[in-house]
């Protein structure tokens, strides 16, 4: 490996121009994202497209509520993305649930699940508070204070502990094999 | 004893020993030596070939004249057979379960080596049914329908054959190539003048047609393909290797004897489309129907053998084309061709028959991710496709190449179509066994597969080798096809191919090749942290999944082309060759039931009825 740390302020500076986001849209959030990549508000001309591929993407936009079972796949889909990568959460629900705050069913404190670099008020956040809180996490890249992912990598004890203790110890295998009794049940009858 | 007998019968030779001592060790042994002495001679043969134009033999057997000649056309043929058949032999040492295989293995190689120096028609035919017989039997030791129906077509083939054979005979009253090839050119050039010729139209159609369907048959042509994807798939793999990519090669040999004999007579009797001889554009556009037909059924295969029968079926369509288009640059390119298909065809087969010894399973649902497990295997294979492929610095790419540009050169725009199609499916099918048998995820039953073993490892090595050098110095191979025509057809030097009106270097492409490969890499391992994750660790729209569930496609891989083919599907020569079969069966056991119907009476009014034939005729 090249020790690249002193090409890092171009590195940043190419990183924040380039921003390829997630296309997980959570709760009310989701019907808000179409306008600001449309011709009225345009997220492209700050080089922000959306792309289906977690692998290719690092920024992640939690645009809603998030439920106990959306959250398992928020999860999964942070944790395939490479560094460096950042979260961007909108509205009122991610902050501190919101509407939501005496559901059972909605997570309370996003940050406590993954690192949220910034968060938007509102609910829902108007296009142009969204392009606010991009200017904001542009900064914050230039600057280096965007840092979630670095403190998921420090601090993954902590997460993995709040984790655990919503879904129980060994979620993922248990969520993989909940379906396949179905599926044999399906082939069964095929 | 002249070498040339040496070549032919050293491999039945070492068969008929291995089957008599049958001692585990020693068959394996003398196998390998009777697939090694033909070729060592061959080797030798080319610096007699250089001093001198021709190397023959005679016997007198039987009353007939027995004659073999070696010179540069079928030097090349005889070599393709040796290289080819040595590293099957050498497959077979790990595949080959009883002495019973390699006595028919290598008597059809001798088969194969006598068609190909055959030098009269007696010998060419003898030769013929051994190399038959001989590959029947090593299928029907696996599968009897496939033999079965690989023999009728076969025997069909051949007595075609005989048949004209004994046409030319009773018109030439010769069997040997010089004569017959001398009166078919006195006959033309009779014709010329105005003469009347010793054979008339509707013989030199029936001649050519029945050569056709002889050697179209062992060729794998269209409407005769059908006994290919089962005899290929239903035999020995190793064996496959040298029946796929050797044996198939008599019937292309057969389509140039027919140029070499009877040329000039049909080019004076049907004239010409272009340049290309009007009987030679129906071998080509037969070809070309095998190309398309041959490479969209190997895309819809679900069983491995299967896939690569039927793209041997396909590529053997290319040969038929260059042949067709008869100019001596396109046939120079069928011949490149014919050697680049036994190279990776070849290869290919050895690769499925390591895949079917060390796994035991054939068809591509019980398959996934084995690179990891047979990374040698894997090396070789990734040299096949990208052959087979036609990917610039392999042998593929040369022989396609030099195809293209032969059929694009004589303005043809329907065969070029068919073979640029060609072309493009065969990446499809290819893509398909990369996927499904290489990457992916692995069973979990495959764990503790093995590599290949050291005798297929070899043979193996030794065609991706060739393919390789081949690929990046095509003026070796173009050099000799040059002495086939005696003048310069293909220039250049060995790196170069020079066509006059299209260069290829394949030295130089493989230089920019390297340096492409080097620049991705410094950019790859400079800039790339590294991190391997399981293979489950897969974005299933973020879902977690673990083992138990299937993330390759193994089935139905191509399902949308399937649909699209649905009413192209429908029509299958298999059940058509399959209903004349029944029929026939229903004709005798129709006739056994009337005719011996088993009452007296009746032959007696057979007896009756004779007799009264003969009164009317005045007997």
């Amino acid at each position: 490996m090249v020790d690249w740390r002193l090409f890092e302020p171009l590195f940043e500076f190419a990183r924040k121009r380039s921003l390829w986001i997630v296309a997980f849209c959570t709760g009310c959030g989701g019907i808000e994202m179409p306008p600001l990549m449309t011709s009225r508000y345009d997220l492209e001309r700050f080089g922000m497209m959306p792309n289906p591929a977690p692998r290719m993407a690092d920024l992640f936009l939690i645009t809603g509520y998030v439920t106990p079972k959306t959250l398992k796949r928020i999860i999964i889909t942070y944790e395939m993305q490479p560094d460096p990568k950042y979260v961007m959460a909108h509205g009122s629900c991610p902050l501190n649930g919101g509407i939501y705050w005496d559901a059972y069913n909605a997570i309370k404190h996003l940050d406590k699940y993954i690192p949220v670099d910034v968060y938007i008020a509102g609910c829902m956040p108007r296009p142009e508070a969204v392009m606010d809180g991009i200017k904001k996490i542009m900064e914050m890249i230039e600057n280096g204070t965007a840092d979630g992912w670095k403190r998921y990598k420090e601090n993954y004890e902590y997460y993995k502990k709040n984790q655990d203790e919503l879904f129980g110890e060994g979620w993922r295998e248990k969520e993989a094999r909940k379906w396949i009794p179905w599926l044999m049940d399906k082939r069964r009858e095929e | 004893m002249n070498e040339l007998m040496i070549i032919i019968f050293a491999p039945l030779l070492a068969g008929v020993l291995a089957w008599l001592l049958d001692i585990k060790g020693v068959r394996e042994g003398l196998g390998v030596i009777g697939a090694a002495l033909p070729l060592a001679y061959l080797i030798q043969a080319y610096q007699t070939l250089g001093t001198q134009s021709s190397i023959q033999y005679s016997i007198l057997l039987a009353g007939f004249k027995f004659e073999f000649l070696l010179y540069q056309i079928n030097w090349i043929f005889a070599m393709i057979a040796g290289v080819v058949g040595f590293a099957a032999v050498l497959g077979m040492v790990s595949t080959a379960r009883d002495s019973y295989e390699w006595l028919f293995a290598l008597m059809s190689l001798t088969g194969v080596y006598g068609v190909f120096l055959a030098d009269d028609l007696a010998s060419f035919f003898i030769f013929w049914e051994i190399m038959t017989f001989g590959s029947f039997m090593m299928v029907l030791k696996y599968n009897r329908k496939a033999s079965l129906k690989y023999f009728l077509l076969s025997v069909f083939g051949a007595y075609a054959m005989l048949i004209a054979i004994g046409i030319i005979y009773a018109k030439v009253g010769a069997l040997d190539f010089a004569t017959i090839q001398q009166a078919f050119y006195q006959d033309a050039m009779r014709g010329t003048f105005g003469a009347d010729t010793l054979f008339s139209r509707n013989d030199m159609l029936l001649v050519f047609g029945l050569f056709l369907v002889a050697f179209g048959v062992k060729a794998g042509m269209f409407p005769l393909h059908v006994w290919a994807p089962d005899a290929y798939s239903e035999t020995n793999q190793s064996y496959t290797a040298m029946f796929s990519g050797v044996l198939s090669k008599a019937g292309v040999y057969g389509m140039l004897v027919i140029y070499i004999l009877l040329g000039t007579r049909l080019v004076y009797q049907f004239g010409r489309i272009g340049a290309a001889p009007k009987f030679g554009y129906i071998i080509a556009l037969l070809g070309g129907l095998t190309i398309i037909v041959g490479g969209l059924l190997a895309a819809l295969q679900e069983d491995i053998r299967k896939l690569f029968a039927y793209s041997s079926i396909s590529q053997i369509g290319y040969i038929l084309v260059g042949i067709g288009v008869g100019t001596a640059l396109s046939i120079e390119a069928a011949i490149y061709h014919a050697i680049s298909h036994a190279l990776f065809k070849g290869l290919f087969f050895l690769i499925v028959a390591t895949i079917v010894l060390r796994t035991g399973k054939t068809e591509f649902k019980d398959m996934g991710g084995l690179a990891e497990k047979m990374p040698i295997t894997f090396a070789m294979a990734f040299v096949a496709i990208l052959s087979l492929a036609g990917i610039p610095p392999l042998v593929g790419f040369a022989s396609k190449w030099l195809l293209f540009e032969a059929v694009i050169h004589e303005n043809m725009p329907i065969l070029g179509g068919m073979i640029f199609f060609g072309s493009a499916i065969g990446f499809v099918y290819l893509i398909r066994f990369t996927y499904a048998v290489w990457f992916g995820q692995r069973p979990t039953e495959l764990d503790d597969t093995k590599d290949a073993p050291l005798p297929l490892a070899i043979a193996m090595g030794i065609l991706a080798l060739l393919n390789v050098v081949f690929g990046i110095a095509p003026g070796l191979v173009a050099k000799e096809l040059n002495k086939i025509f005696g003048k310069e057809v293909i220039g250049g030097t060995i790196y170069e191919l020079n066509l006059g009106f299209g260069r290829y270097n394949g030295l130089f492409i493989t230089i920019w090749l390297v340096v492409g490969i080097v620049i991705a890499a410094i950019i790859y391992f400079l800039g790339a942290k590294v991190r391997k994750v399981p293979v489950t660790d897969t974005y299933q729209a973020g879902n977690p999944v673990t083992m138990e569930y299937n993330l390759t496609i193994r089935r139905n891989f191509f399902l949308p082309l399937k649909e699209t083919l649905a009413f192209w599907l429908r029509m299958s020569f298999d059940r058509l060759y399959q209903d004349i079969g029944n029929w026939v069966e229903d004709l005798a056991e129709t006739l056994r039931h009337y005719v011996y119907n088993g009452n007296v009476q009746a032959y007696a009014w057979y007896l009756a009825i004779i007799l009264l034939i003969l009164a009317l005729w005045g007997v």
